[in-house]
């Protein structure tokens, strides 16, 4: 595809620079992704200064594997985030990372996406379908807008760790879903299941706190 | 699973992380899509879930490393150069 294509080229212009010792580049691409390193260490220890710490441990990791590093196996940026994910998991397991909100951190969750009592019963003729309407929420209404933004920061950040991981790299970093599969090492139908649980977690999870009847 | 015009919300529910990442065949999209225009509670519920997903951006910041993080790196990256070069 045209966009693979274009970023390939980048990747290999990107590369070339790295490995010519060009400074420059370097700092330009700590420029755009320190920020989402650090955000994505924090899903796993509990300090700004420890995901500093291992942001850097990353970038250290990065440039010794660049001579090693196959464009035709990962983008650079997947195979940085990679890196940053296996720093921060072996970090995090060391901290001890807790879980506030023990109605998200089930890991082992199997269960229904949303609690049956929601729907009609079975044996009803309208089985199935919403016994009361969801509670509408807005994030965007100014009243609860710092409020929307704190909760929405809780729940994503206490989700179970295979969720939270997609969440925060799909849906806060932006990647795409080839993307997170490279840099989680994810099939596309694992990746799916476990994004659509995260966000119906965190969206179940705003519904109970800010959601009004309908 | 099965989507057809008779649908349940539950089912709907379900199928949703499918549907919102386009992974649904042709007949499954247009019987989730009907279903969406006909019932208020599943089409709120997937309006929240879309708010939800496009909220969670919003947390990206645009912050830059400050000026002793950058310093550490081109450290970092200096001696790595110096490690490569002086490999045999």
């Amino acid at each position: 595809m045209a966009r693979d294509h274009a970023q390939h080229e980048c990747d290999l212009q990107l590369l070339a620079a790295l490995r010519a010792g060009d400074e420059r580049a370097f700092l330009t691409l700590v420029r755009a992704q320190h920020g989402a390193l650090i955000r994505v260490a924090l899903g796993y220890v509990r300090e700004a200064t420890i995901a500093e710490e291992v942001a850097q441990e990353a970038w250290a990791g990065f440039l010794e594997s660049l001579p090693r590093f196959q464009p035709e196996a990962a983008t650079v940026k997947t195979w940085l985030f990679r890196i940053l994910i296996n720093c921060a998991r072996a970090r995090g397991r060391n901290e001890r990372r807790s879980v506030p909100l023990s109605a998200l951190a089930s890991e082992a969750d199997e269960g229904p996406l949303v609690s049956p009592e929601r729907f009609v019963p079975e044996g009803h003729v309208w089985a199935g379908h919403w016994s009361s309407a969801p509670r509408k929420f807005v994030l965007d209404d100014p009243a609860v807008s710092r409020e929307a933004r704190e909760l929405l920061t809780e729940a994503i950040y206490s989700l179970p760790e295979s969720q939270r991981e997609v969440m925060i790299l799909r849906d806060v970093e932006g990647l795409d879903a080839d993307e997170v599969c490279s840099a989680l090492a994810l099939s596309e139908p694992n990746q799916r299941v476990l994004l659509h649980r995260a966000r119906t977690k965190v969206r179940n999870y705003l519904e109970a706190r800010l959601g009004k009847e309908a | 699973m099965a989507i057809d015009a008779h649908v349940r919300c539950d089912e709907i529910v379900t199928a949703l992380g499918d549907f919102l990442e386009r992974a649904l065949g042709p007949e499954e999209t247009e019987a989730v899509e009907q279903h969406l225009v006909i019932c208020v509670g599943c089409a709120a519920y997937v309006a929240e879930l879309r708010t939800t997903t496009a909220r969670a951006s919003s947390l990206r910041t645009a912050d830059e490393p400050d000026e002793r993080t950058l310093s550490c790196l081109r450290a970092l990256f200096a001696t790595q150069r110096a490690t490569d070069e002086g490999e045999p």
